[in-house]
């Protein structure tokens, strides 16, 4: 449905898109993940041309849309975007932003464009909310709005510009399941998103976009399991995995842990799994607390959603050290809590370094 | 973490709210210290609102009961469950202490 | 009541504050009695008329006070910010009709012409003018008319002739300021008045119908040279300077120009003054009220002379110098002082609170004094006199030391070569004729001395003596001359030989003017509160009911209300496409418009109107209604154009990306989402400049409009009520803002989503 063949785009000197080829079949739905600032939202924005590329051609359903003949007004009616401020029309209501698209460019008659908005926002859980204005609505009630708004169109292609971004945690979920109701329903979509777990869950397929260009795609397995490249593996580590540094014995444990649960929330990871992981890090920090006046702590959780499974990675530097060899750790009782709560406790010494690789045990549900 | 005491006949009631971890434990030990030199030394500590507890935490409670004993005392734990019971039966600390399902049971026990 | 006097006395050397808060009733300012008394007094007159020109000639060391209409001129004497009022004559015999506290010197300022003024191009109708006026004088009818209007005051206003039925092919326009009873007013609803009949014969004689444009009197000369009207009479002057501008016909009327005066009080009433001052005010009147009082004069004087002769009961002290009988009369040590009629005009310029008192006592003739036995000095004196004389240096240096109160000293150029002459003189005589400025000696004796000096040859060295010791001085020769204004009399001429006179001077009483007698005090306190409940309802008569007058007011509504509504609308649409071209990327577009803001909104209104009817639609025949739509609508315009602008602008982005990517075209997403939005926005402030512009109407009189202040205008020329029909005016103008300002609301009410629900929800 629309082929993107080199696309390119320059502010000024700044080169954002370098060259982009992608194609998007109906029915798909394509998630784009990376890093800030490579073009993400760029990206989405020139397919319906919000802003103008630099370079390149799209074709929707044939139609190149860079042509200046084109008429690109009606081409959006049937391409709509959800932005991350959601943007509804301020001196509208609900019911008045749902239906002033179809009557006033679809040319539906009021009475039917408003018996399908309530229909829509019905769908999207706001049915009361039909004669409320958009100040009277939370950010989540808002973006569900512009959504229904979009759908009001009766869209071929829906684009979300970072759709939970700009909201509370409580919030995102409930528009990502309206979105992902969309998605069951066979509507096509291109997401640009920070939800990992929601990006693996509804998508075909997944952009890595890096450096200007889409640097690697793939089905989620593909990208989130087994990453190719080495920046693409970079970051789905590093927006899975939490790190932490104790340098030195007077760490802030409180502070700490609420990192962790603060990550462990992210992954939504079940309440025993956050206090087992406490537990075993205030156990194994207990156990390094004598080490720590010479020595620094690096500490990595990584949680994979696949095997379900919780990593906790301790490193050190220093002279080789093996703390949970019963020799040379005095402290039997640490010990044989972090025993019983992980599967299996693995020491390497890499160079200078005493790493210890701890899997945290299955919770049986 | 936070501790509570009453008096019910010669028996010290303390009841524990919070975390007994690394950061805490002192605090409950210097508690039950000052008890200890008033001069109780009859003990039913209530676990029902202890929501973690971690090797520390044992430590300290271990070493309480050890100078209660000293003293010819007594110490019962009561409402013992969830997540802290499970650490007292991974470390063994389970058998250490004599545990009761509820306070009140635990008054019973308590000789004399 | 308060009044705040600005003082025009720009020569202050006691630094006193230009502006004085003062306590000043009706009797502390001066009685004038005579024209001689007018000078150096505050004199209210009309922006370049003739009693302007006149007062400023004859009267030049007074303070103007420059009016723009009779009735405020009139006014501003009435209650005492002003000493008199210098005008015609005619105008001001109709004041004092209604006004019984004024009263006009009988000795007329000077005589003016009063004539048709007309474009100097057109010299075919100036010659037809002529020769009906000169038809008119022949037969008389100039002379009737002059008897109808001007010469006896009138209680009811007299009716226009009936004009003749004949044939009429064209239209003559005619310009007037009808403001100036009896050549040209309002009266029953018309314009009427002497200058409106001779119009009026004149179009009859010249078979045209007359078309009357009533306007300010400033815009008569401008609408001449643009060609807006034909000719214009209005009390118009003949003068040199507007000779310049426009051509004038054979006058049809002499004026007299004369002085408008406060009554004088009754005599011989001391008023005890309430409280605030410290000595009791004594009615110093006429000469008679001095018995008994302390006269100061100069020792030796001849004022020293009289008084002793004539102020018999009275005690005289004498002072040495003339700086000290200033000081004693300030001080309170004497009631009054005697001194020289040049020299006192001097005085009150920098102590405004020194006033002259009846009439001049004597004359006496000044000159310069020498030796008995020194023939020769005094002869040649008398030469140089008569050949300064003749060559009218003397009228020059009279003309600048005296009338222009000059105080250069110009450089006169002497050889010195015959040796040296000691002049006598005071240095402190006072100007004109002698005083110290910046270290050397200036004055009118002291140039006519040095030029002698240099007529001799000889340096002049001046001696600075007592007047005292003057004559001493010249016997024992220490002195060549006696160089100080010395009057001569019979005593004196026994000790010294006096030259021809050189000048005369009339010797005066002063004292502090609020010692001066004025109005009786109690006039005042009595009636207070019983008059003002009355004199509510005769202002109410008198300039809403008296004459139809409240229909002037209803027409000047109307104008008003129409001019701002229409300006409005015009302005509204015209901003909205400036604003458009504004935010345009196009250089072509935006750059004219930031023009247009930026040189409308810097121009004051009142010049950009008057540039586009007097300039822009010079020769056209265009309503003035429909200019000043034009212009007020302009310049609302660049203020619209830039509230909409910020309105715009403080949209969000997202409002309108949201609407191109829901699929409309640019100026769709501009009508439905964000104009809706600004509007509310900017309703507040657009309301504002809106009221604005309604009390900027008020200026269209300069483009002969009538509108509400023009209406007021008009009454107050009738009824010189100063209060009421300002106020009348001032609640007008609020009840349209106000009015205006609901319908606005309305609109905003209308357009505000929220409201149509709560209206919804309460439904």
């Amino acid at each position: 449905m629309i082929k993107i063949e080199h696309l390119s785009k320059k502010f000024g000197d700044l080169v954002v898109l370098r060259d982009v080829t992608i194609e998007i079949k109906s029915g798909e739905v394509i998630s784009i993940i990376g890093p800030s600032g490579t073009g993400k939202s760029t990206f989405l924005r020139c397919i319906n041309l919000l802003d103008r590329p630099s370079g390149g051609a799209i074709h929707i359903d044939g139609v190149n849309i860079l042509d200046p003949k084109a008429d690109v007004s009606k081409i959006r009616q049937k391409m709509n975007m959800v932005f991350q401020s959601f943007n509804l029309f301020a001196h509208l209501s609900v019911m008045e932003n749902l239906t002033i698209g179809p009557v006033k460019l679809l040319g539906m008659s009021r009475s039917d464009a408003e018996r399908k908005s309530r229909d829509l926002l019905k769908l999207v859980g706001l049915a009361e909310k039909a004669y409320s204005y958009p100040d009277e609505l939370s950010g989540g009630q808002k973006q569900r709005v512009a959504i229904a708004r979009c759908m009001a169109m009766e869209p071929r292609i829906i684009l979300f510009d970072e759709p939970t971004s700009a909201l509370d945690p409580t919030m995102v979920s409930e528009v990502l399941s309206v979105i992902r109701r969309l998605a069951k329903d066979g509507m096509t979509m291109a997401i640009v998103t920070h939800e990992m777990d929601f990006a693996r869950d509804v998508s075909n397929r997944v952009l890595y976009m890096d450096e200007g260009c889409i640097y690697e795609e793939g089905t989620p397995e593909e990208i989130f399991e087994r990453p190719q490249k080495e920046k693409t593996r970079a970051f789905i580590n590093r927006i899975r995995s939490f790190h932490y540094h104790i340098g030195t014995p007077d760490y802030d444990l409180y502070g700490m842990n609420a990192e962790i649960e603060m990550f462990c929330e992210k992954q939504i990871l079940p309440m025993k799994t956050r206090q087992n992981v406490l537990l075993i890090v205030e156990e194994m920090l207990q156990l390094y607390t004598p080490w720590l006046r010479t020595t620094h702590l690096d500490m990595t959780i990584a949680y994979s959603e696949k095997k379900e499974s919780l990593e906790l990675v301790f490193e050190s530097s220093g002279s080789a050290l093996n703390l949970m060899d019963k020799n040379q750790s005095p402290d039997e009782l640490g010990l044989t809590i972090i025993k019983s709560l992980t599967e299996s406790i693995d020491y390497q010494r890499l160079g200078d370094k005493n790493r210890v690789l701890l899997i945290l045990k299955k919770i049986v549900k | 973490m936070n501790i509570q005491t009453s008096k019910e006949s010669s028996v010290m009631v303390v009841k524990v709210t919070g975390r007994l971890d690394a950061v805490t434990a002192p605090e409950y030990e210097r508690q039950f210290t000052l008890l200890i030199t008033d001069g109780e030394t009859r003990f039913v500590v209530d676990f029902e609102k202890l929501d973690y507890i971690s090797s520390a935490g044992l430590r300290v409670l271990l070493a309480t009961a050890k100078h209660i004993k000293a003293k010819s005392g007594q110490i019962h734990l009561a409402n013992i469950g969830g997540a802290v019971k499970e650490v007292f039966d991974i470390s063994g600390f389970g058998s250490i202490f004599p545990m009761h399902e509820s306070v009140a049971s635990a008054l019973n026990a308590t000789v004399g | 009541m308060l009044f705040i006097v600005v003082c025009g006395c720009s020569k202050n050397e006691n630094d006193r504050s230009v502006v004085k808060l003062s306590h000043q009733s009706i009797s502390e300012v001066p009685e004038i009695s005579a024209l001689n008394q007018i000078d150096a007094q505050r004199i209210s007159v009309l922006s370049g008329s003739a009693g302007d020109i006149a007062a400023r000639k004859n009267f030049p060391h007074s303070t103007f006070q420059v009016m723009s209409a009779s009735t405020d001129a009139a006014l501003a004497v009435k209650s005492g910010q002003a000493d008199a009022f210098i005008y015609d004559k005619s105008v001001l015999l109709n004041i004092v009709a209604k006004n019984p506290e004024l009263v006009i010197l009988e000795k007329p300022v000077a005589k003016l012409e009063v004539a048709v003024a007309l474009r100097k191009e057109n010299t075919q109708l100036l010659s037809e003018i002529n020769g009906v006026l000169n038809a008119l004088k022949k037969a008389g009818r100039l002379e009737a008319l002059k008897k109808k209007w001007i010469d006896f005051p009138y209680t009811t206003t007299p009716q226009l002739s009936q004009s003749r039925n004949i044939q009429r092919s064209g239209v003559l326009k005619l310009g007037t300021c009808a403001t100036i009873e009896p050549f040209s007013f309002q009266a029953n609803g018309i314009v009427t008045g002497l200058d409106i009949e001779i119009a009026r014969l004149i179009g009859e004689r010249l078979g045209k119908q007359i078309q009357v444009i009533d306007m300010n009197f400033e815009a008569l000369i401008p609408a001449l040279q643009s060609g807006k009207i034909d000719f214009a009479l209005s009390n118009f002057n003949v003068s040199d300077e507007r000779k310049k501008l426009i051509n004038f016909s054979v006058p049809y009327i002499e004026n007299d120009i004369s002085a408008l005066v406060r009554k004088r009080s009754g005599q011989n009433s001391v008023t005890k003054k309430v409280a605030g001052q410290k000595s009791q005010p004594l009615a110093l009147a006429s000469v008679d009220d001095f018995k008994e009082k302390r006269i100061g004069v100069l020792l030796g004087s001849t004022h020293d002379a009289y008084a002793n002769k004539n102020f018999t009961k009275a005690t005289i002290l004498q002072y040495k110098s003339p700086s000290d009988i200033v000081l004693a009369v300030k001080s309170g040590k004497v009631d009054a002082a005697i001194y020289s009629y040049d020299e006192l005009l001097v005085l009150f310029r920098s102590h405004d609170d020194l006033g002259l008192i009846g009439k001049s006592l004597f004359s006496t003739p000044v000159a310069m004094g020498f030796n008995l036995e020194n023939s020769e000095l005094r002869t040649a004196f008398n030469k140089f006199m008569n050949e300064m004389r003749q060559s009218g240096k003397n009228d020059e240096m009279i003309q600048r030391w005296m009338r222009n109160g000059e105080t250069d000293m110009p450089l006169i150029p002497n050889t010195a070569s015959a040796g040296s002459i000691k002049i006598g003189l005071i240095s402190d005589n006072g100007l004109p004729f002698t005083v110290v400025k910046d270290n050397r000696l200036v004055g009118y004796n002291i140039e006519l001395l040095e030029r002698f000096g240099a007529y001799l040859g000889k340096k002049v060295t001046f001696v600075d003596l007592e007047f005292g010791s003057l004559i001493a001085a010249l016997a024992s020769n220490k002195i060549d001359m006696i160089g100080a204004v010395m009057s001569v009399t019979e005593e004196r001429k026994k000790h010294v030989a006096f030259s021809e006179p050189y000048y005369h001077e009339d010797a005066w009483l002063f004292a502090l003017k609020k010692n001066i007698a004025g109005k009786d005090q109690n006039e005042d306190g009595r009636d207070e509160l019983p008059s003002f409940i009355t004199g509510f309802i005769n202002s109410f008569k008198s300039n809403i009911i008296q004459e139809h007058r409240y229909l002037l007011l209803l027409d000047g509504f109307n104008t008003t209300v129409l001019i701002s509504v229409l300006s409005t609308i015009f302005g509204t649409l015209l901003g909205s496409l400036v604003c458009f071209m504004r935010m345009s990327k196009n250089v072509m577009l935006s750059l004219p418009a930031k023009l247009f803001i930026s040189i409308l909104r810097g121009t004051p209104v009142l010049v950009f109107l008057m540039l586009i009817f007097y300039v822009v639609f010079a020769s056209v025949n265009i309503d003035p209604v429909l200019v000043a739509v034009i212009a007020f609508g302009m310049n609302f315009a660049a203020y619209v154009a830039e509230i909409f602008r910020t309105g715009i602008a403080s949209i969000d982005k997202g409002q309108s990306e949201a609407g191109i990517s829901l699929g409309f075209s640019k100026v769709r997403t501009f009508l439905y989402i964000i104009l809706p939005q600004t509007i509310q926005r900017i309703l507040p402030v657009y309301k504002g400049e809106f009221i604005s512009l309604v009390k900027m109407t008020s200026i269209v009189g300069y483009i002969a409009v009538q509108d509400l202040t023009k209406a007021s205008d008009i009454i107050r020329s009738r009824t010189f009520d100063a209060f009421f029909p300002l106020i009348m005016v001032a609640i007008l103008y609020f009840i349209i803002s106000w009015v205006l300002m609901l319908s606005l609301e309305y609109v905003e009410r209308k357009t505000d989503p929220k409201s149509k629900r709560k209206q919804a929800v309460v439904a």
